[in-house]
């Protein structure tokens, strides 16, 4: 009955805590590309792919107690959400299969986790472009032309491809060449 | 050129371009006929019988209304990407199954009616076929405004966005059909006060009242009509229904009489586009009304409550400080012994299961934007967020309000509100 909310608070639990709603929607668009089982559909806004649905359990989940979210500042100064696993939580109550879901995901996520929210906006733009037929050699010009106030450089977006295909082969295989 | 439509909502909606009336007469798009708009808010609402196709066409002729009034102030695009946009418009819910939020759920989780859109438009279809006949790089261009790729991102914010053509149609005509007031604003006006600025849509300051009253109607129409209790009960209802289906169809154990379509999807077989196209409401409500004399008892106790508008119930509007995770085996259990399978007679229903929005204004953190918000542009040529100009739309957009609902049957309400009493 609570899959998903099992699937998001493992996720958050497992990342050690998120900072940012941005980077909590761009981990689960990820992972959901990679055969998580995360339900929630999303579309290409101007920052990159979002959920409504998503955003809509992640407040049902504060409000229920699954999740503490805490305003905290940014390296950067500016105000952002930090969520985490509510100390003793059974989580596991959610539903032990989703909450197994994830098990095999560990290093992918830390790794994730550790990337800043430009970083993963950029990989979960092109992710969405390779879905909706962008092959490689476009992959560049196309994120320049949607990203335009972003400013990425060749080199973040060159890496970011890069990560794509190391990090992410099965995402890679099903979108093709 | 056909004759124009005469709508309920817009009176005529003309249909003067070649390419529109050739799309119209797809039969991708005339599918559309045979998918109602809101599922199961009949039982609610008994007007709401209307379809994707009645809302297909009224949102190609609000875009078309949108379109000439941003032309008329200045404001320039493409040839194509005019045709490209109207197109978009007019079948961006063109991969809408029956029942579309419950099939992409139960029937066929995994693969949206985006997915779908996106096949029927590059596909071997009727409506590529229009499409590539007007210009090859056409159905391409409609996938990109569709998917919100396209550079010219106004024109992609009009067919999905917090101001879209897709919203004001839908919340003009909902309200139409289901005999209600709330979705109604003044259309004609909130069109006059569109404007684009840097790329983006923009509201004139001096329409501010008018966008007001349409962020107003998305709110109302949200709580009172898409998330209206009893609508969710039947939505719920069908859920188990068709998993009861699906379960019996994997496990071989029931004779399943239904068309052959339907089947191709319940049985997890594979899909092709063809099976997709083939499939409407009326194969589901066939298929219904056979399970109604299934031998299998869940099956035809769920298809009889769902044709006979025997809804379960909602136990309560769960508060959120309530809930409690572990009183979900306890109420297992509470199904269980009034003789009902938990697994199909025991649901629960929250506001993000519910595939509509109303306005929220995110905070202005610029490390937490998500999404484009609805901008006002001043008399000083100055651009803000709309809540920072409207109080009305501060007090109701600064906070997403959650619920949920516990269903179950009426044969158990009692036993589950003793349950979750004690």
């Amino acid at each position: 009955m609570f899959s998903d909310y099992g699937l998001i608070a493992r996720l958050v639990d497992m990342a050690g805590g998120i900072d940012g709603r941005k980077k909590l929607q761009k981990l689960v668009f990820i992972l959901k590309h990679v055969g998580v089982p995360f339900t929630e559909d999303f579309r290409f806004h101007l920052y990159g792919p979002y959920s409504e649905a998503l955003a809509a359990k992640v407040v049902e989940m504060v409000e229920l107690g699954v999740l503490t979210e805490a305003k905290v500042e940014t390296p950067n100064g500016f105000p952002t959400y930090r969520y985490a696993l509510k100390p003793g939580h059974r989580t596991a109550l959610l539903d032990p299969g989703a909450y197994r879901a994830l098990d095999a995901y560990q290093d992918l996520i830390e790794e994730l986790a550790s990337m800043d929210a430009r970083r993963l906006e950029l990989l979960a733009t092109l992710l969405y472009l390779r879905d909706h037929g962008y092959g490689v050699a476009q992959l560049p010009a196309k994120v320049r032309d949607l990203k335009a106030e972003q400013e990425f450089s060749d080199e973040e977006i060159h890496r970011a491809i890069d990560l794509m295909r190391q990090v992410l082969p099965a995402a890679e295989e099903r979108s093709g060449t | 050129m056909p004759e124009p439509f005469r709508d309920p909502v817009h009176n005529f909606i003309p249909v003067d371009v070649q390419l529109v009336a050739e799309l119209i007469q797809t039969r991708e798009f005339q599918r559309l006929r045979r998918v109602r708009q809101l599922g199961t808010s009949y039982v609610t609402y008994h007007g709401a019988e209307h379809t994707r196709f009645t809302h297909s066409l009224g949102v190609m002729h609000v875009m078309q209304r949108v379109l000439q009034h941003l032309r008329a102030q200045g404001t320039e695009w493409e040839p194509l990407e005019h045709d490209a946009v109207v197109a978009a418009a007019l079948l961006h819910d063109i991969g809408h199954g029956p029942f579309s939020h419950v099939w992409e759920h139960v029937v066929s989780p995994g693969k949206r009616h985006e997915q779908w859109t996106r096949e029927i438009i590059s596909g071997s279809t009727e409506v590529n076929q229009v499409l590539s006949a007007r210009d090859a790089a056409l159905p391409k261009l409609v996938l990109a405004i569709l998917g919100g790729l396209h550079p010219t991102r106004f024109l992609c914010s009009l067919v999905a966005g917090q101001l879209d053509a897709d919203r004001m149609d839908y919340l003009l005509r909902d309200s139409w059909a289901t005999g209600t007031g709330y979705g109604r604003f003044d259309l004609e006006r909130v069109i006059q006060v569109l404007g684009v600025r840097r790329g983006q849509v923009v509201v004139h300051e001096r329409g501010l009242h008018n966008v007001e009253e349409y962020i107003l109607a998305r709110y109302f129409m949200y709580w009172q009509v898409y998330l209206h209790r009893t609508t969710r009960a039947q939505e719920v209802m069908l859920k188990r229904l068709l998993t009861r289906a699906k379960h019996l169809l994997a496990s071989g154990g029931e004779s399943m009489p239904c068309t052959t379509p339907l089947w191709s999807f319940l049985g997890g077989s594979k899909q092709s586009l063809e099976d997709y196209l083939a499939v409407d409401d009326h194969d589901v409500w066939f298929a219904i009304k056979q399970w109604a004399t299934a031998a299998d008892p869940v099956l035809k106790d769920l298809a009889s409550r769902f044709l006979n508008r025997r809804l379960f119930k909602p136990v309560f509007r769960q508060h959120v400080e309530d809930a409690r995770f572990d009183l979900v085996d306890r109420l297992k259990d509470t199904v269980a012994k009034q003789g009902f399978d938990p697994e199909y007679y025991l649901a629960l229903d929250r506001t993000s299961d519910v595939p509509y929005d109303y306005y929220l204004a995110e905070e202005a953190d610029e490390g937490d934007r998500q999404k484009p918000s609805i901008l006002i542009v001043t008399g000083a040529d100055k651009t803000l967020e709309i809540s920072k100009r409207s109080e009305v739309i501060n007090a109701l957009a600064s906070r997403r309000r959650t619920g949920q609902n516990i269903y179950v049957p009426d044969e158990c309400r009692d036993a589950v509100k003793t349950a979750l009493e004690e």
